[in-house]
C-alpha cells in the first residue's frame, strides 16, 4: 500500500509556492485604501454621462441662442441702418422714407395743399390758421 | 487591529478607518486564499480589488452575527467562484476545458516557484469540481474549522466533511500517478 503523500510530505506541500512581485503588499494595501473615494463616488459616476450629456445640450442651446440673437439683432442699430441692411427694402422706397424720416416739421404749405387736395373747403380751412 | 476594534471603529461611525483596519489585517491573507484558485497573479489582483470593493459596500449590511473573517471569507469565496464559473462557460466555446486552462496558466505563471510535487498538488486541485476545491483548499491549507468553511461557503458541515474526503483522495491518487 502506497503512502498518503498528502500527510507524509504535508509541511511541503503546505508551503506557499506562488510569489509576488518586489513590494507588492505595500503598493496593494494603499491601491485598496483609496478604492474608497471611487465607490463613495459611486453615485456621481452613475450620473456623469448624463450630466455631460445635458451640459452639452445646455451649452448647444445657448451657443445658438447667442448667434442667432447676434446676427438679428435690431437693438442699437438706427432705423436707416436697419434700411441699409435690410434686402427686402427696395431702393426707391428707401430714399422715399429717409426723406420723411429726415423731416424735422412739415411746412404749412404742405399742409394746406394736402388740405385742398382731399376736398377740404377754404373756409374750414381759413379757420383751422 | 483585530477584529473587535475594526468592528467598533465602524459602529462609532469611522468607516474609513475601519476599512482601512480591514485592508490592513486581511489583504494579504485574501490574496493568498485567492490565488489558490485563479493561478495567476495579475487576475488575483483584479479579483481582490473587485472584492474589497465589494467589501466597502457591503460593510453597513454587515450585523455582526457571524464573525468579521469569515463574512469576508465568505465575499472573497463569492467571487471567485463567479471567476470560476466565468471561465467554465468561456471554455464552453473553446477547444480548452477550465481544468487544462488552470493548470496551463501554472506551467506558465513566472511567480510560481514550486517544486514539481506542489506543482502537481495544485494542478490535482483545479481538476476538482469547484466546491471541493474551496473546501480542499480552506481545510489543508489554511487549516479552517468545518464550522468555519460551512459559514463561508452556506453548507453542513456534514456535507462538507463528505467533499472533503472526496477531494483528498483524488488528489491522492492524482499525486500517486506522478510519484516515481
Amino acid at each position: 500500500m502506497k503512502d498518503d503523500i498528502l500527510n507524509t510530505r504535508s509541511e511541503e506541500l503546505r508551503q506557499q509556492p506562488f510569489r509576488v512581485p518586489e513590494g507588492y503588499f505595500r503598493k496593494l494595501e494603499n491601491d485598496l485604501r483609496q478604492l474608497e473615494e471611487p465607490v463613495n463616488r459611486g453615485f456621481f459616476r452613475v450620473i456623469a454621462p448624463y450630466a455631460s450629456m445635458a451640459a452639452a445640450f445646455i451649452i448647444m442651446v445657448t451657443a445658438g441662442t447667442f448667434f442667432l440673437k447676434s446676427t438679428t439683432e435690431q437693438d442699437g442699430m438706427t432705423y436707416e441702418d436697419f434700411l441699409v441692411h435690410s434686402d427686402y427694402v427696395l431702393s426707391e422706397s428707401y430714399d422715399e422714407l429717409v426723406n420723411v424720416v429726415e423731416a424735422e416739421e412739415i411746412a404749412d404749405e404742405d399742409i394746406i395743399e394736402y388740405l385742398i387736395y382731399t376736398g377740404v373747403t377754404a373756409e374750414v380751412i381759413e379757420i383751422s390758421k | 487591529m483585530n477584529d473587535k476594534q475594526i468592528i467598533e471603529l465602524y459602529r462609532s461611525g469611522e468607516h474609513e478607518k475601519a476599512f482601512n483596519g480591514i485592508v490592513s489585517a486581511y489583504s494579504e491573507r485574501l490574496y493568498w486564499h485567492i490565488r489558490r484558485f485563479v493561478c495567476s497573479h495579475d487576475d488575483a489582483n483584479d479579483l481582490l480589488q473587485d472584492i474589497f470593493i465589494k467589501i466597502w459596500a457591503a460593510l453597513p449590511s454587515f450585523r455582526g452575527d457571524a464573525q468579521l473573517f469569515t463574512w469576508l471569507y465568505r465575499i472573497a469565496t463569492n467571487e471567485v467562484l463567479n471567476h470560476l464559473r466565468k471561465l467554465r462557460f468561456k471554455a464552453l466555446t473553446s477547444l480548452e476545458s477550465e481544468a487544462s486552462y488552470l493548470e496551463r496558466k501554472i506551467d506558465e505563471d513566472p511567480y510560481f516557484d514550486g517544486n514539481m510535487l506542489q506543482r502537481e498538488l495544485h494542478k490535482a486541485i483545479r481538476r476538482l469540481p469547484h466546491k471541493q476545491r474551496i473546501v480542499f483548499t480552506l481545510r489543508y491549507f489554511d487549516e479552517m474549522k468545518y464550522e468555519d468553511i460551512a459559514q463561508i461557503t452556506d453548507t453542513s458541515v456534514g456535507a462538507l466533511k463528505a467533499s472533503y474526503h472526496h477531494a483528498y483522495n483524488k488528489i491522492k491518487e492524482d499525486l500517486q500517478k506522478v510519484l516515481p
